[in-house]
C-alpha cells in the first residue's frame, strides 16, 4: 500500500476486492477507495465523466460485439466532437458540443432501427418514432443552444500556455 | 384454439376474430383438424417468440433512453446553473439573454 492523504491507497490487487465492497455501499472503504483515486486521477475521469459513459453505452449498444463497428463509430463522434468544437471551445462550449454529439448518435441510431425493422405492429411504430420525434428535438435543442451561447457574451477562460497564464475569450 | 369432447369424440375448434367479434369455427375431427391443430399451434409459438423477443429490444432501449435522460437532464442543469451564474436569463423558456443591470 502506498500513502495518500494519511490513508494506505490499495494496490492493485487489493482494489478488486475494494471495488467490489464500494459497489455493495460499504461505506468502510471509501477512504482507502478516495486515496486510490487521489493518486489515479484517470481513474475517476474516465468512470466519472457522464457523456463518455453514455456515449460509450450508446455505442455498444449499436455495434453489439462488433468492435470494428464500435472503434468507426467512436472515431466518427471524436472528429464531429473536435470539428464542432474548434481549437479552444470554453467548458460551456465542450459540454454543448458532446450533447450535440451524443443526441446526432442517437437520433441516427433511431431512424436506422425503425427503417430496419419489418412488419411491426402500430404499437411498435409509435415506440420508434416517439423515440425519434424526442432524439430530434434534442438535436435541434443542443444545436440551437449552442449556436446562443457562442453569439452571447461568454466569459474569458484562462488556460495555460507554455506555464504562462492566458486569457482567451470565449468566441 | 381448443380440441372439445361431445361424447366420445373430439372435435377442433378455432377461435376467430370478425369485426371485433370472436367466433368459434369448425374444423371436426380427424387428420385435417389435427393437421390445423398443428398449424394453430406452431402459430401460436411463433406470436409469442416475435413477442418475447419485442419486449426484450424494448426493455433493453428503454435502459438505454433512461441513461440518456439522466445524462441530458443532468447536463441541462449544468448548463442553466452556469448561465444563471454568469449573468444570463432564459427568456419566455427559449432563447437566453444577458441579463441588463439597472441603476
Amino acid at each position: 500500500m502506498t500513502e495518500a492523504n494519511g490513508v494506505s491507497a490499495p494496490t492493485k490487487d487489493e482494489l478488486k476486492a475494494v471495488l467490489r465492497k464500494a459497489e455493495q455501499g460499504d461505506t468502510t472503504v471509501l477512504p482507502a477507495l478516495r486515496a486510490y483515486m487521489d493518486q489515479a486521477p484517470g481513474f475517476w475521469e474516465q468512470r466519472g465523466d457522464m457523456g463518455q459513459l453514455t456515449q460509450t453505452a450508446l455505442i455498444q449498444h449499436i455495434a453489439g460485439k462488433n468492435l470494428m463497428v464500435q472503434e468507426n463509430i467512436a472515431r466518427k463522434c471524436a472528429a464531429l466532437t473536435k470539428e464542432l468544437a474548434g481549437p479552444t471551445p470554453s467548458p460551456l462550449e465542450r459540454l454543448l458540443v458532446e450533447r450535440i454529439v451524443l443526441c446526432w448518435l442517437q437520433l441516427h441510431y433511431a431512424e436506422a432501427l425503425y427503417t430496419q425493422i419489418k412488419d411491426m405492429s402500430l404499437q411498435q411504430a409509435a415506440f420508434h418514432q416517439s423515440r425519434i420525434s424526442k432524439a430530434h428535438a434534442r438535436y435541434l435543442s443542443a444545436i440551437r443552444t449552442l449556436a446562443q451561447v457562442r453569439r452571447l457574451e461568454v466569459p474569458a477562460v484562462q488556460i495555460n500556455v507554455g506555464g504562462q497564464q492566458v486569457n482567451v475569450a470565449g468566441s | 384454439m381448443a380440441w372439445e369432447q361431445r361424447g366420445a369424440q373430439t372435435y377442433y375448434y378455432r377461435s376467430v376474430r370478425h369485426n371485433g367479434h370472436v367466433t368459434k369455427e369448425y374444423l371436426g375431427t380427424g387428420p385435417l383438424a389435427a393437421l390445423s391443430a398443428a398449424e394453430d399451434t406452431d402459430r401460436q409459438a411463433q406470436r409469442q417468440a416475435e413477442a418475447e423477443a419485442w419486449r426484450q429490444e424494448r426493455a433493453a432501449l428503454d435502459a438505454l433512453d433512461r441513461q440518456i435522460d439522466a445524462w441530458w437532464n443532468a447536463g441541462s442543469v449544468l448548463l442553466k446553473a452556469t448561465l444563471y451564474a454568469e449573468g444570463y436569463y432564459q427568456h419566455d423558456r427559449g432563447e437566453w439573454r444577458k441579463r441588463t443591470h439597472k441603476g
